[in-house]
């Protein structure tokens, strides 16, 4: 199966979402209660599968559980906070814009979003760097049993920071049909889903870290400790070094 | 090191992007003209119509069209406007004129003009997509109005994915 094959079916299944969240805000004039719990169910699900999509903070945290093997119970901590972060950043946006400077969230989003998206890109490069050498430090610890670290809340804001265009474009489109009540809502349960696929996400890289073929070779666990942490360089270089370009959408 | 795979596999799944405006395209086609229509979904169409219908009156006035000129349409000009026109295998820098906004129901609709030309007789293929693919275009052939007959795929892009149009 090609990438472009498996784009085109994510993107089919966000344009499905997106296009059944709009519908059902319509509905909800209608007065009846159940078009309002189906908007949260379906933001729930347009949550997993946009954040299956890039950004989100996924790379990051697969690099950086890599180079830090944590607790299960972390990986999850790590993923729904960062969709959680993500959700309010996107939420603060668009607050900003409709309320305070009355132009629409997307205006605002295209003027915020490049200096934001450099900004953290030069944070996770110098997080990637004490990675390095962090790892590079602990290069005799040959077992799962490294300390957890308090940096995981430092990468929730990282990968969080940046806001997201779909929480903006759907928030924005409840305030102005007069729904922001059921918008926030909505866009508290998209982020839920967020947090699900990110954490999935990391799941994935912390059973790489767990495996047998790891655990058992220390110079395997130190290399792919090496290995994550690099991944979160080249990540914050590749952040800095492409600036994205401005545009409405 | 299945598991190292998958990982590598879901990494490289991350590098794509993923689209957060559909736009459907449609088309008016001959051998010296072609004019392009976009009809956005309905939330981000919300959005565009809060900016740049500044009177609400569902219609845009040749200053509201400027505006949106200006702070939107100019900047896909680095995106190629989505159309990516190829004459004889070389890529032309795409000068689109006559921009036109309506707004339809809901939707927000974008239409401009491509001169064609300086290229007739010449073998031309045009691509619709956003490299970027924050925006995923459809195309049907349903949509294109033709004069000149052409082929219609869909086309692999590594990590994202368009629609090919060839005249014959």
């Amino acid at each position: 199966m090609m990438l472009s094959t498996l784009a085109n079916t994510f993107a089919q299944a966000n344009h499905s979402f997106n296009t059944a969240i709009a519908e059902h805000f319509h509905a909800i004039d209608s007065g009846h209660f159940q078009p309002a719990l189906l908007i949260i169910v379906l933001a729930f699900g347009y949550g997993v599968v946009h954040a299956l999509g890039p950004g989100h903070g996924k790379a990051l945290v697969a690099g950086y559980l890599l180079a830090n093997p944590s607790k299960r119970s972390h990986v999850f901590q790590i993923g729904f906070l960062i969709a959680l972060v993500h959700t309010l950043s996107a939420l603060v946006v668009t607050l900003c814009a409709a309320y305070l400077m009355n132009v629409s969230a997307n205006r605002l989003f295209r003027d915020v979003n490049p200096p934001l998206f450099q900004l953290s890109g030069g944070l996770i490069l110098l997080l990637g760097c004490w990675l390095v050498y962090s790892v590079f430090k602990e290069r005799r610890i040959a077992s799962e049993s490294v300390a957890a670290h308090t940096s995981r809340f430092g990468v929730v804001m990282l990968a969080g920071v940046v806001p997201c265009p779909g929480v903006i474009t759907l928030s924005f489109f409840a305030i102005t049909l007069g729904h922001m009540g059921i918008g926030m809502v909505a866009a508290f349960f998209m982020s839920l889903g967020m947090g699900l696929s990110i954490s999935l996400a990391g799941l994935l890289a912390q059973s790489v870290q767990a495996s047998k073929a790891i655990v058992t070779q220390p110079k395997w666990f130190w290399a792919i400790r090496f290995l994550g942490a690099l991944c979160v360089v080249l990540l914050g270089l590749w952040f800095l070094t492409h600036p994205i370009p401005q545009r409405a959408f | 090191m299945s598991k190292i795979c998958v990982c590598l596999l879901v990494c490289a799944c991350s590098v794509f992007a993923h689209p957060h405006t559909f736009i459907t395209v449609s088309l008016d086609l001959n051998e010296t003209d072609m004019n392009v229509r976009w009809l956005f979904d309905e939330m981000t169409s919300q959005s565009l119509l809060e900016d740049f219908d500044a009177d609400r009156n569902g219609i845009f006035s040749p200053k509201e069209t400027e505006t949106f000129q200006k702070e939107v349409f100019n900047d896909l000009k680095q995106f190629s406007f989505f159309t990516h026109l190829k004459v004889s295998g070389k890529s032309i820098p795409l000068k689109p004129t006559r921009l036109f906004l309506w707004r339809e129901n809901n939707a927000f609709g974008v239409e401009f003009h491509v001169d064609l030309k300086p290229y007739v007789h010449q073998k031309k293929a045009i691509g619709f997509w956003d490299e970027s693919f924050l925006c995923a275009l459809s195309l049907e052939k349903e949509q294109i109005r033709s004069s000149v007959k052409y082929t219609l795929k869909e086309v692999d892009n590594a990590y994202y994915y368009g629609y090919l149009l060839e005249f014959l």
